[in-house]
């Protein structure tokens, strides 16, 4: 074996992705990793290492974060990934077909460059990311699911970093904007090899996730700054997704990966209308304290009535 | 099963690997189409062992360098036997399919002519 060739930069960046790894890890399997590094890296030119070392670096950050394919927040990444993709593609072109004739305005009163990106960026690349979902191409998924969160934390940037800083104002643009910064991350934080091949059930998955965004979507009525939200939507789109997501406690992955799309989608919107409605926080805290009290009472009793089964599994296997 | 999951399976289909001779087994199996990072081998290789698909064989130190050797196990090698069958039985249905189409084709030997309607490739 050969140590790399480009002298002692490949050691000192390979030192620092070692250090990404949890310690455990590190001691167990770093000095191999650095072997097969080695190796792979001797023919190789500055690019061949920096790739290397970007991809042990990445590895190091998921098995730090937990969400490699082994672990089951990796597998459930990996299954949300075609709704969550499907739900943002739904969730951006519904509110932009909903909104043609304002944009149309709205461009006719200035018609700059920067205002046609503004206006037709975010189908675009909702557009690009389903076409890429269905063909299963997961890095161009990415790629324009960042491009969609960049946009939505340009515009929650925008608002917050005004001269005349308004509450209110930036949790209206935060509702809009922070689900597409969230699709984002979770769709960069899925495991890469557990990602599902372009099949026909896939991009059925994604194509409903598709509709069902856009339904959500259109059912929040998030461009509608004026309409009292009533408390059962609450239920309906914060508390049912997250009473789905309890599922994982009991290892089911499926409505757990179903209750987390759409809570990406409807928790910052209902979140900031609970906030709205309340009248700020101090007449929210008598309400929320006790919701959430509930809320951890089930999952305790969730948790508790789950792991009945599979005790009586492992004395049946005994 | 993905590919890279299928391609490293096969590379430890006769012999234990440690983690670089898995890489080139992959790039050779795979006619140097993928060519795994090592990030991405030790991702595969650890859902792999959490899955008991693959096991520790060894590990030894070999002119002062730790090495690991990896080997399939018995349900490895059954996931692997099983995911062959399955893809052996989709090439024989192509192929088969291929066969039939080739000689309905114009100019070869036996030709019947255009395949009816709703017939062929369904």
């Amino acid at each position: 074996m050969t140590m790399p060739v480009i002298g002692a930069a490949p050691s000192v960046a390979l030192r620092a992705a070692l250090q990404l790894y949890p310690e455990r890890y590190r001691r167990e399997r770093g000095e191999e990793l650095a072997e097969v590094f080695a190796d792979t890296t001797a023919a190789g030119g500055r690019a061949a290492v920096a790739r290397e070392v970007l991809g042990l670096a990445v590895y190091g950050l998921r098995v730090r974060l937990g969400l490699t394919g082994a672990s089951a927040a990796g597998r459930l990444l990996a299954l949300a990934a075609p709704m969550i993709a499907g739900a943002v593609v739904g969730a951006t072109m519904v509110p932009w077909l909903a909104t043609v004739d304002r944009t149309t305005r709205w461009l006719a009163w200035d018609d700059s460059l920067g205002n046609h990106v503004r206006a037709f960026a975010p189908p675009v690349a909702a557009l690009l990311l389903a076409v890429a979902a269905l063909l299963g191409r997961w890095t161009a998924v990415r790629a324009t699911a960042l491009v969609l969160g960049v946009i939505g934390l340009s515009q929650l940037g925008e608002a917050v970093f005004t001269s005349h800083f308004d509450l209110w104002w930036s949790g209206y643009i935060g509702m809009a904007s922070l689900p597409f910064v969230a699709a984002a991350l979770l769709l960069v934080a899925a495991p890469t090899d557990l990602l599902p091949r372009p099949t026909l059930r896939t991009a059925g998955l994604v194509l409903a996730a598709a509709v069902a965004g856009g339904l959500l979507e259109a059912a929040q009525n998030w461009d509608d700054t004026t309409f009292p939200l009533d408390r059962w939507w609450v239920v309906a789109m914060l508390v049912a997704p997250l009473l789905l997501t309890f599922a994982a406690l009991r290892g089911r992955t499926v409505p757990t990966a179903v209750g987390m799309t759409a809570l990406v989608l409807t928790g910052p919107g209902c979140v900031f209308n609970i906030w709205r409605e309340a009248h700020g926080v101090s007449n929210l805290l008598p309400m929320a304290v006790p919701a959430a009290g509930l809320l951890v009472l089930v999952a305790v009793a969730v948790h508790r009535y789950g792991r009945r089964p599979a005790v009586a599994a492992v004395h049946r296997t005994a | 099963m993905q590919e890279p999951t299928l391609l490293l399976l096969t590379a430890l289909a006769d012999a234990p690997r440690h983690g670089y001779a898995l890489i080139q087994e992959v790039a050779a199996i795979s006619d140097g189409r993928v060519k795994m990072r090592t990030g991405t081998l030790y991702g595969a290789l650890d859902r792999l062992l959490g899955q008991g698909l693959i096991e520790v064989a060894a590990e030894e130190v070999v002119d002062g360098r730790a090495r690991r050797t990896y080997a399939l196990t018995g349900a490895g090698r059954e996931a692997l036997a099983a995911e062959a069958g399955r893809l052996r039985a989709v090439a024989t249905e192509a192929e088969r399919r291929l066969t039939k189409i080739r000689a309905m084709l114009p100019g070869n030997a036996g030709s019947q002519g255009r395949p009816a309607s709703g017939g062929g490739l369904s």
